[in-house]
């Protein structure tokens, strides 16, 4: 029933404000591991696009990448020349391989904000939401976490790196990823965590297992304490059928990729994360971001873009669309490449370039983003938007139309405070 | 001109067997006796209940009905409301077959028809409230919704009116035709509206706004009586669980007189396991507990405190009080049938408080020592106690947990400025500083960063409104952030209080030298309001403006806090430590108190709060008062009867080990310590003074803060995926184990016996011998594996694994 006074507490969702003042006074932190699996049941029909994103930390320079400017003063085109890409675009002349394969992503030339900070700017671009120092907003992956919960035994959420800005915010540490900090390029890698500790047999680590069963006294109803050790024994469940599921081990196998396959991503931390993120994505992950660093170049932007940092990231973006491409997995794979802002027009006296929030590219296609479309542009020097500025909080949306999560929805803070995953924006139509 | 009528209100349902008994003779009582309606739109909500003596009291509001013809009173579940001046006198009566009971009240009824124009911030407002029009997630959101922005439960009621009238192209309201103004074709779904029916036919806030557009859309008045306060009546009640209460709600104007505003205020209950409420303030329990049912007005609060037992227990509470503690949270299971678990035993107390003050597992001997001193010494706990509050350990535990609360790091304060800080919290909780002092020099603190350390806390925050929202969140708990931009909505702070308070710091310069930053309080800068643009003058929370010396502004807001008068600087510490040390605190979060979020046991918190200011502001006599209780030493493992208690403290309340208490019993356990690089090899991480001196994957993993926030919940001890799979596979655990160095292989190389073994790493994890059934089974397990140090990692695996050594408890 639904009553003259009790609906006068409803918001515009239909949920009621009482809802809000409940769960805040438990705080979204409380969730638990029910919760988690009524999350994922209820999520079984959502459709199912997932992510690869490159997140490249320190903010990549568009004028040597996306958006150069061959045209212009030397102290502004830069070092390098630039190549015609296959969708007729200049691209730098230093990520041939991207541009042999523009038509398997779009281009958002225009995006822009306006905090020049590391920080607080990446925290911007993983979330949608400004900084903000008195709550944090999730990430995108934490939202797809939440919103779509574990298939398969694998958790929804990994990441490569380390968490900063990935992290879950105010929904809660259940939606943390899963964090993988070695690097898979290393010989004998191994997401050692996913499987029994290294030298214990499988027959010990049953052994352990069955004395865990035996030994671990608050397993027992009598000395149970509660929620909490509900909680902690699904988790511990969790991760032992983690480590027993054959597509959880499947997936973290990069062995079983041929030597070519490997090659063509390149040896390196970024190319085999790159290889190891589709294989997690075939098993079941739904959203990987595969964490580069570096590329904050206020000196020596051309020697380090050359020699160090662009050579791989052609290697292996262009690889991972190539075999996503050829496997079909690029209808129902999202894939981000960028930074958490530009680089200044102007090339410092260190031969560097330095912030530059007013403008800068970001890559994507996969799923339902069309391919090979260019989005937006640059005045003559790169420097503001001349047509089609996308905000970040537009650029949210995007993503989040493109992973079917609906970003209006509303979440609860801790203090109580209702918030939509994104303001009120709406996604770039053209891409769909 | 007097009218006296008389109205009968009969009731529909049958009156239980005891109020129908003549030789028991029940009553009605009606809430309030007199009531005074004035203008055309008032109405009077009252509240009848049925007393029987010896049968306790019903609700029976929404039982009776108008009987007698009165053509110019209506009444319907219970609202009063009439049609023409004059004094009424009524005849409440609830009838049952032949039987009835009368009672009787007086109305006044003035101006019914009166042609004042309704005021757009008295009465407009409030209805647009009412009807959840400028709630956050609809017009009153930052971005507004459709076009429409209003201020957040309307804060801001002279732009409001621009929004409304002359925004929007002045298509909202329609002053030759009122009726098909947008404003209300909208809210009522003539045309379409995302937003849904907010105001259906005969509701209050439609009747409002209809007539405010037949007004003509007046806007708001230069001056009008100010709204001073609310309450609610009743404000307590006690309620077994399917019972039912009406409550209402009184505004109070700054020119007396008073209105009836159940139907325009946000009703809503803070726990609706324990009741619920509707929108016309009638309250239904559902479960056991206390639920506060927060009535909210105008930014204006009322609570009504709603006790329903749980079910009475078979058991009288047999509870001997020697501390005030046990008093009030004895008082608190009394109220709700609440019978407490039984005492935990000595070892488990011994963990539980040496986790609790120094962050520390036991060592095997202090069990051993304990455990005698246990059978031995009735006063063995309060010795214990005091051992521990007299420990280098609670010294770098609560610089850690104030360390978090600053936000001292290098990367704000600097190398030298951080380590200043740390060893000046570590000296002055060492030494017993008073906690007022400490806040008044925190304050006050200016010069140097390395010689005054305690002015680092102008490092992590910087700005006037930062340094407003961390002296607010830290050291008054509360949470102010929400009036940067609009008045809390929860609560009765505006964005006044928020720019007072700011007021306090433009003057505050940071002056970076090569070696040192310098703290200077200067008589420069001033904050305006943002919406009136105009300089505000300091002022404290419920305090009057101030005028100090511009220099001497932090001064000032530091003397106000020191000041052993000050109402929320004692409770606050009092509070957190108390959630510290017992699991949950009194106010849940610590940090966030207001009257929409009352105490579990207010009686407590003011005695202890009292007491701790009596006694000079001493953390370590509050510690040692709360966890020398009885309260304290309970078992966390609950009974059938307790179980669905998470906030009375009927058992212990058990959780995670934090991140630094893990790593440190982890060291202890295997008996291969952690190194920090470039630390010497004596700290261990409750010791360490900044979070990025030590990059231990375990302490992320395990939910330590950066510091970036001052909030508590920035540390996170919910258990993870992550946390699990750490423990069970990494390689950190495995080689901690499995260390040549580390407790098993030294054990082993000794040649102590299985058995010893076993002993010792029991002790080593759970703090307790292992029972002989659990003997047996070890024993068991290590006949299993291919040599005895096989075996011995394994189980020392699996205790690292259990939850009896994860959990504090």
């Amino acid at each position: 029933m639904f009553s003259f006074q009790t609906g006068m507490n409803r918001d515009c969702t239909g949920r009621s404000r009482r809802d809000f003042l409940s769960l805040g006074s438990v705080g979204a932190f409380g969730l638990t591991l029910p919760e988690v699996l009524r999350a994922q049941a209820a999520q079984a029909d959502a459709p199912d696009i997932n992510c690869i994103m490159l997140w490249l930390v320190g903010a990549p320079s568009h004028h040597e990448t996306f958006d150069p400017k061959p045209d212009a003063a030397k102290e502004i085109r830069g070092e390098f020349g630039v190549t015609r890409a296959k969708n007729g675009e200049l691209f730098g002349e230093l990520i041939p391989r991207i541009a042999a394969i523009s038509d398997k992503f779009s281009l958002l030339k225009a995006v822009h904000h306006a905090d020049g900070n590391h920080d607080t700017a990446q925290f911007e671009l993983q979330s949608g939401h400004r900084f903000n120092p008195s709550i944090t907003y999730p990430s995108f992956g934490s939202v797809v976490a939440k919103e779509k919960g574990y298939r398969n035994g694998l958790p929804p959420y990994v990441l490569f790196g380390g968490i900063k800005s990935e992290g879950a915010g105010y929904v809660g540490d259940i939606h943390n990823p899963l964090n993988i900090g070695d690097d898979p390029s290393k010989k004998g890698f191994s997401v050692r965590e996913v499987q029994p500790p290294f030298g214990v047999k499988q027959n010990r680590y049953d052994r352990r297992q069955r004395m865990l069963s035996a030994l671990d006294t608050f397993r027992a109803a009598a000395e149970a304490r509660g929620e909490i050790t509900r909680t902690m024994d699904g988790f511990v469940a969790r991760a032992l059928e983690l480590v027993a599921s054959p597509a959880a081990k499947k997936a973290f196998r990069l062995d079983d990729e041929p030597e070519p396959l490997r090659a063509r991503y390149g040896m390196h931390r970024f190319g085999q994360s790159c290889l190891l993120a589709r294989r997690m994505v075939e098993a079941g992950v739904r959203f990987v971001t595969v964490s580069n660093g570096g590329w904050d170049t206020h000196a020596d932007n051309f020697s380090r873009l050359k020699n160090e940092l662009l050579p791989p990231f052609d290697q292996a973006y262009s690889a991972l669309l190539e075999d996503l491409d050829q496997r079909g997995m690029l209808s129902n794979t999202l894939v981000i490449a960028f930074g958490e802002f530009g680089r200044t027009p102007i090339v410092n006296p260190a031969a560097g370039r330095d912030h530059w929030p007013q403008l800068f590219p970001v890559a994507l296609g996969g799923g339902p983003v069309k391919l090979g479309r260019v989005i937006g542009s640059s005045d003559a020097v790169g420097g503001e938007p001349t047509s089609r500025p996308v905000s970040v909080p537009e650029l949210a949306a995007t993503f989040y139309r493109a992973l079917g999560v609906d970003y209006h929805k509303e979440y609860v803070t801790p203090d109580g405070r209702p918030l939509a995953i994104v303001g009120n924006v709406e996604p770039v139509s053209e891409l769909f | 001109m007097e009218l006296l009528g008389v109205l009968l209100l009969t009731a529909e349902a049958c009156l239980g067997p005891a109020a129908a008994s003549a030789a028991d003779p029940a009553r009605l009582e009606v809430d309030p006796p007199k009531a005074l309606l004035v203008g055309p739109l008032a109405e009077q909500q009252i509240s009848v209940r049925l007393i029987r003596p010896g049968a306790g009291a019903v609700d029976v509001t929404q039982r009776v009905s108008l009987a007698g013809a009165q053509p110019a009173v209506q009444f319907q579940n219970g609202v009063i409301s009439a049609r023409k001046d004059g004094r009424y006198r009524l005849t409440l009566k609830l009838a049952s077959g032949r039987s009835a009971i009368t009672t009787g009240m007086t109305l006044d009824v003035r101006e019914s028809e009166s042609a004042r124009p309704v005021s757009f911030a008295a009465e407009v407002v409030p209805a647009l409230t009412r009807a959840g029009c400028n709630q956050g997630a609809c017009h009153g959101g930052q971005f507004g919704r459709g076009g429409l922005k209003l201020s957040l439960l309307g804060y801001a009621p002279e732009a409001d009116y621009a929004a409304l009238v002359r925004d929007g192209g002045g298509r909202r309201v329609n002053r030759t035709r009122p009726e098909q103004s947008l404003l209300l074709l909208k809210a009522t779904m003539a045309v379409p509206h995302a937003g849904g029916l907010r105001l259906p036919e005969g509701s209050l806030p439609r009747r409002i706004l209809s007539r405010w557009l037949a007004d003509g859309a007046p806007a708001p008045l230069a001056s009008e009586p100010s709204l001073t306060g609310v309450s609610a009546s009743p404000s307590a009640a006690q309620m077994a669980r399917g019972d039912r209460r009406q409550t209402r709600l009184t505004a109070h104007y700054s020119d007396g007189r008073t209105v009836d505003v159940t139907r325009l205020a946000l009703i809503q209950s803070g726990s609706e396991g324990v009741a619920n409420v509707d929108g016309g303030g009638l309250i239904t329990a559902a479960g056991s507990g206390i639920a506060p049912i927060v009535a909210r007005y105008q930014g204006k609060v009322a609570v009504v405190r709603v006790l329903v037992p749980f079910p009475r227990p078979a058991v009288p509470l047999r509870w001997k009080t020697t501390n005030l503690v046990d008093e009030e949270i004895g008082r608190g299971w009394e109220r709700l049938g609440l019978r407490p678990s039984e005492e935990a035993t000595p070892a488990e107390f011994l963990r539980r408080v040496s986790l609790d003050l120094t962050g520390t597992l036991p060592t095997r001997a202090q069990l051993d020592q304990y455990l005698q001193d246990a059978a031995t010494r009735p006063d063995a706990p309060d010795r214990l106690v005091d051992r521990l509050l007299q420990t280098e350990e609670w010294v770098d535990f609560w610089a850690l947990y104030f360390g978090d609360l600053l936000r001292n790091t290098k990367k704000t304060s600097g190398e030298k400025g951080m380590w200043a800080l740390h060893n000046w919290l570590r000296t002055s909780l060492r030494d017993g500083k008073p906690f007022n002092q400490m806040v008044g020099e925190l304050i006050g603190g200016h010069g140097s960063t390395v010689q005054d350390a305690a002015a680092n806390f102008y490092n992590a925050a910087a700005t006037p409104e930062d340094l407003a929202e961390t002296t607010s969140q830290v050291f008054l708990g509360i949470r102010l952030q929400c009036a940067r931009c609009h008045n809390h909505p929860f609560e009765r702070w505006t964005q006044n209080d928020y720019y007072g308070l700011a007021a306090f710091f433009p003057g505050v310069k940071r002056k970076q030298s090569p070696t040192e930053v310098l703290v200077l309080h200067t008589a420069e800068g001033k904050v305006d309001h943002p919406r009136t643009g105009s300089p505000v003058k300091p002022h404290t929370l419920d305090g009057p403006d101030l005028e100090p010396d511009a220099p001497a502004r932090p001064a000032a807001l530091a003397e106000w806090l020191a000041s052993p008068s000050n109402p929320f600087v004692a409770r606050t510490v009092v509070n957190r430590v108390w959630g510290r040390l017992m699991g949950r605190g009194l106010i849940e979060p610590v940090d966030d108190i207001r009257s929409s979020n009352p105490p579990s046991h207010p009686e407590l918190l003011d005695r202890l709060t009292e007491e701790f200011v009596r006694g000079g502001f001493d953390l370590r006599a509050l510690m040692r008062r709360i966890v020398t209780s009885r309260t304290y030493r309970l078992s966390s493992r609950p009974t059938r009867a307790n179980e669905a208690d998470d906030r009375y403290y009927s058992h212990a309340i058990s959780r995670r080990l934090m991140a630094e208490q893990l790593l440190d019993a982890i060291s202890a356990a295997t008996g291969k310590a952690e190194r920090f690089p470039g630390l010497p090899a004596s700290y261990r991480a409750i010791s360490l003074p900044d979070p990025s001196l030590a990059k231990v994957g375990l302490l992320d993993t395990f939910g330590r803060p950066t510091r970036a926030t001052v909030c508590e919940c920035e540390r996170s001890n919910n258990p993870n995926l992550s946390q699990s799979l750490f423990l069970l596979n990494s390689g950190y655990m495995q080689n901690r184990i499995a260390d040549e160095g580390g407790r098993i292989a030294q054990g082993v190389r000794a040649g102590a016996s299985a058995e010893e073994l076993v002993r010792d790493l029991y002790a080593a994890t759970f703090t307790r011998y292992p029972r002989p059934d659990e003997m047996k089974r070890s024993l068991g397990f290590l006949a299993e594996a291919q040599n005895i140090r096989e075996g011995l990692e394994d189980l020392l695996w699996t205790l690292l694994n259990s939850q009896e050594f994860l959990l504090q408890h």
